[in-house]
């Protein structure tokens, strides 16, 4: 794989400073009070962070290509607000076409007004809460806006966030949290109905053990992706009920995760309505520390409707397909940084188990120095023609980044 | 993200560089008795520790008989906390948050070193961006017996080990004047067992004679080759205390090098076992009122 070309490249490289290495004659009076004069006393910085992004984005899919030139200003900062407690948010303003003058788009990617009294913690405003033990797999992952593998490689602060009010209750080792989201976010193929969403809420209990934790969840929420009515040709999301378990447990350097959700209620497409049915979704992943530096995982998941009694179909980009039953998607990813985080290289596979969608992304990012970042992303995707991503078959893409920070 | 390398820093701290001792003279002692009572004060004063700490690392070179950073270096100041505890008070819990650079302000993680070998050392870290605390796993379950390196650095926990005495043999070898310190010189040596777990075939160490204290370390491969070394200075008495502000650890094959510059640091401090748990990653507010604690004994 690329990832370990690059790898062995500059290993090559370290070794050839290794062996310039040797011919120092070290047996000196070191005298590290002159040698670290020259590095300055570093401050805790204060006030708002600043950073400024000039990106490069290059798409090449059957229907079309497209090359765009983007800039982006990013702030974050925090407050103590005293007895309100403390308040983080970070935004971005976005230019999104540099050559095409495109107006500029503000975005508030973070605002969490936290604080605690007691056995007690809250929090109010736009942020993400975390739920299951494996990330970018849909059976826990459901409270914030959903990840597509267009996100796998982004920095995770620019992860879109929700509305929420959230509490946590500490009782030794057991904590008992919960949350309302008022503003579900849903994402829609075709016009909505109904257009307004009743709130989410849940809650969740953890309890930890000897190298692990086991939670227990219950919700009531709103898909991330409303479902297609062939009918009406309108996108529903309604609200359905969640119990859930999920689990971690490290065994050396290897850490099993695991996921279980059953889902009644939810909305699926027959061909005159929609239908309410329950479905059963698992998944289970492993996360290996391959090396100091490296580190491989890998999880399963599957879906399965409890009952199968009509045709069903999903809809996507290329119209409707049938569904199956039960349904099964794999995500493997192997990273590796290199002396002092200066270089990070990962590469991520994931797709359908029957093999109707396979992409993979390769990603790099470069610390040139504290202030200047470069990153690079490239993507490719090959899926069944007939299937529910026909349309993305042979997509390939290229992100080129560079964040410098003030 | 390699965070997870912090996870030992404060251990790091704690092993390699405050091998710190009561003043006081070392006659007839056996390199054994040498090292046993380093190891000893190691434990002993850093029962409840609370520091600011700057981790430079750069390539070097040397020009002028001077060492010296030839690239510029990454820097990354830190806060942490920590404490003995367990059976003898031979486990550790650390807490660290990352103060610059901005870009990775407020990162925490938690870790729980255990002595026993029979039981894996645990390390979490608080993913703000995706709301939720994360088990890490390193890439062995015994942390001494594969190095892990801090934040990229050249520190690892290799060169922080305390206790274990019994893995090593030592010789004295001789007692010099080493930066105008009395010095013992000590050779160690791992065992058979331990030999399959290191990459140091032999270390030896320059021992301040009447503080306890590392002035020096050689550490060489087994075809007898120096491959790293680590230099400590800016020796201060606090607290009653002897205790190096600088540590240098320079990698001689790689021709890197990190400096451990403690800005802050305070023993004695007394420390809420509330602030070690999961909820100091999640509960900023809480952090804060317990760090700020921490903070105003300091002072």
């Amino acid at each position: 794989m690329r990832v370990f070309a690059a790898a062995t490249a500059i290993a090559a490289v370290l070794a050839a400073g290794a062996a310039g290495a040797q011919e120092f004659e070290l047996d000196l009076q070191f005298d590290e009070e002159i040698a670290f004069e020259e590095v300055p006393e570093a401050e805790p910085a204060s006030g708002m962070q600043v950073s400024t992004v000039l990106s490069f984005s290059a798409l090449r899919s059957p229907g079309s290509n497209s090359d765009t030139w983007s800039l982006a200003l990013k702030f974050a900062n925090s407050h103590d607000l005293g007895a309100l407690g403390l308040l983080d948010w970070s935004a971005s303003l976005l230019f999104p076409d540099l050559a095409a003058a495109a107006p500029a788009e503000f975005s508030l990617d973070r605002l969490m007004l936290q604080n605690s009294a007691g056995d007690l913690s809250w929090q109010l405003g736009k942020y993400r809460i975390g739920w299951g033990e494996i990330e970018g797999i849909a059976v826990l992952d459901v409270l914030n806006p959903a990840l597509s593998l267009a996100t796998v490689g982004n920095d995770s602060a620019q992860l879109p966030g929700q509305w929420f009010a959230s509490a946590e209750y500490f009782a030794g080792a057991l904590t008992v949290s919960g949350f309302v989201g008022p503003d579900p976010q849903v994402e829609h193929l075709l016009p909505a109905a109904p257009a307004r969403l009743p709130p989410e809420f849940g809650v969740k209990a953890d309890i930890p053990f000897e190298g692990g934790q086991a939670s227990l969840y219950a919700a009531r929420l709103v898909p991330q992706a409303g479902v297609v009515n062939l009918a009406t040709m309108t996108s529903s999301a309604r609200p359905y009920r969640l119990v859930g378990l999920s689990a971690h447990r490290a065994f050396g350097p290897v850490l099993l995760e695991f996921d279980l959700a059953l889902k009644s209620g939810l909305e699926r497409a027959g061909a005159t309505g929609l239908v309410l049915h329950d479905r059963l979704d698992a998944a289970v992943g492993a996360e290996i520390a391959l090396s100091n530096t490296a580190q491989l995982s890998a999880s399963v998941s599957a879906r399965r409707w409890l009952r199968q009694d009509q045709p069903y179909f999903d809809f996507g980009p290329g119209g409707a397909v049938p569904a199956g039953r039960t349904t099964s998607s794999y995500l493997l990813g192997v990273s590796n940084s290199f002396p002092n985080n200066d270089l990070n290289l990962s590469l991520n596979l994931g797709g359908a188990l029957d093999g109707s969608l396979t992409a993979a992304v390769l990603s790099a990012d470069y610390s040139l120095s504290d202030r200047l970042r470069l990153s690079a992303r490239a993507s490719a995707m090959r899926a069944d023609p007939a299937g529910l991503f026909g349309p993305f078959d042979g997509t390939r893409s290229l992100g080129l980044e560079a964040e410098f920070f003030f | 993200m390699s965070l997870l390398r912090i996870s030992v820093f404060v251990p790091l701290l704690l092993g390699l560089g405050l091998m710190l001792g009561a003043t006081g003279g070392a006659a007839a002692q056996d390199a054994r008795a040498i090292m046993e009572r380093m190891d000893a004060n190691a434990r002993a004063q850093n029962d409840s520790s609370f520091s600011v700490m700057q981790l430079s690392t750069c390539r070097f070179g040397i020009s002028g008989g001077k060492v010296k950073c030839v690239s510029r270096p990454t820097i990354k100041v830190i806060e942490s906390a920590s404490f003995n505890t367990g059976p003898g008070k031979r486990d550790s819990k650390s807490i660290v948050f990352i103060l610059e650079p901005a870009a990775e302000r407020g990162i925490g993680m938690l870790s729980y070193i255990y002595d026993s070998p029979d039981k894996d050392n645990e390390t979490w870290l608080y993913l703000s961006a995706l709301g939720k605390v994360k088990r890490v796993v390193a890439s062995s379950s015994d942390a001494d017996s594969e190095p892990v390196s801090l934040f990229g650095s050249e520190f690892t926990t290799e060169d922080q080990e305390t206790g274990k005495l019994d893995d090593y043999t030592y010789r004295l070898l001789d007692t010099v004047t080493y930066g105008g310190r009395k010095a013992h010189v000590i050779e160690r040596v791992p065992t058979p067992a331990r030999a399959r777990k290191t990459r140091y075939a032999k270390t030896l160490l320059w021992v301040d004679a009447r503080r306890y204290i590392m002035l020096k370390a050689q550490m060489y491969d087994g075809r007898g080759k120096e491959i790293r070394r680590v230099i400590t200075g800016k020796v201060q008495k606090i607290n009653g205390l002897w205790v190096p502000r600088s540590i240098t650890i320079m990698n001689l094959v790689t021709n890197r090098l990190s400096n451990m510059s403690l800005k802050e640091l305070y023993f004695g401090v007394k420390i809420d076992p509330e602030l070690m748990t999961r909820r100091s990653l999640t509960d900023k507010a809480f952090r804060e009122r317990q760090l700020a604690a921490l903070r105003a004994q300091a002072r």
